[in-house]
């Protein structure tokens, strides 16, 4: 009986061990990713006036790659207030949560191509709004997975810090997405593709705040 | 769902509905006996353990889930409790349920995860 009792013990000992470092854990992570937000944040202040600050930004987070999720980048961003120009170049504008997979932080230009048939909902806003996390069906799932590719190769390549030259590049890998959908046979699509990149061009044409 | 929510709602699912059987026994038989507390104890760790992110917290909690398993296996052949056997299993319980919570708190609250739903439509 006396090692039963013993045992017991020992396992309640494990346990209170268990909490000792899962607290440790907590604490460090927690501390570590508001370091790295901190750090990222410091940088981009940094390169503000720099004509290679696409550049520079995202070389930095390549470093983070492993450290760090897509996800939690966004989360980072958010939290420590990163500035509009940055959250374009992170890598990662599409992220389907790992915890729920009809979920995803997305990128609110990619939001306007999507087809009001299509159902999704936004569920919450990051970044001053220029990420929404949104709940999506199959359909809508499939669609923004291809649309977000083009789109997330188009915004991750251009050096350019112009809001001028990074419209034109959107307004490059829409058409050609747009040409893509045209290709499939699914020409009701095209044409809101087609519709809403024009809608976003002017508007972005008739900005007075371009540099 | 909000983060809060999210929380809430995972919290309810994963942490406290487990333990739903030693409730309804405490509030039906006004106790709980020895052997249910260490069979609880011995499947709730070791659910722990598996949910978790860290593989170190996997093997500890199968290590605590032999000994709370054996500890069961001890008291129904014997029909006596080890002593301090009652309150190992509590504290192990609460342990565990703590563990869990800051893990979900920082999933959900920090990190801003969904909880995955039961039924999706």
């Amino acid at each position: 009986m006396i090692v039963f009792s013993i045992l017991a013990i020992g396992a309640a000992i494990l346990s209170l061990c268990a909490v000792t470092q899962s607290l440790y854990i907590f604490v460090v992570q927690t501390r570590k990713l508001d370091r790295i937000g901190e750090e990222l944040k410091s940088l981009a202040n940094q390169l503000e006036d720099s004509s290679r600050r696409r550049i520079e930004f995202q070389d930095k987070l390549a470093n983070l790659d492993r450290e760090v999720s897509a996800w939690n980048l966004v989360i980072l961003a958010d939290r420590h207030d990163f500035p509009k120009w940055t959250i374009t170049c992170l890598p990662n504008l599409f992220v389907k949560s790992n915890t729920d997979s009809n979920h995803a932080l997305v990128w609110q230009f990619v939001l306007q191509f999507i087809p009001e048939t299509f159902e999704y909902k936004e569920l919450d806003s990051f970044c001053r709004g220029e990420i929404v996390r949104i709940r999506m069906g199959e359909r809508a799932s499939n669609y923004v997975n291809k649309l977000a590719h083009r789109v997330e190769g188009a915004r991750k390549s251009t050096p350019y810090v112009s809001r001028k030259a990074f419209a034109g590049t959107l307004n490059q890998a829409m058409n050609e997405f747009e040409l893509y959908l045209r290709q499939q046979g699914d020409s009701n699509f095209a044409e809101l593709v087609g519709k809403k990149r024009k809608e976003f061009f002017l508007a972005e044409l008739s900005n007075p705040s371009w540099s | 769902m909000n983060r809060f929510a999210n929380f809430g709602v995972s919290f309810l699912i994963v942490i406290l509905i487990p333990l739903i059987p030693i409730g309804l026994e405490w509030w039906l038989a006004g106790q709980i006996t020895d052997r249910s507390l260490t069979i609880t104890a011995a499947i709730y760790s070791v659910s722990t353990g598996t949910s978790s992110r860290y593989g170190f917290f996997l093997i500890l909690t199968v290590v605590i889930s032999i000994i709370f398993a054996a500890c069961f296996g001890y008291i129904l052949a014997i029909q006596t409790p080890p002593s301090h056997c009652r309150e190992a299993s509590f504290a192990t319980i609460f342990c565990m349920s703590f563990i869990h919570g800051l893990e979900r708190f920082r999933v959900h609250v920090l990190l801003r995860q969904p909880f995955q739903p039961l039924f999706k439509s």
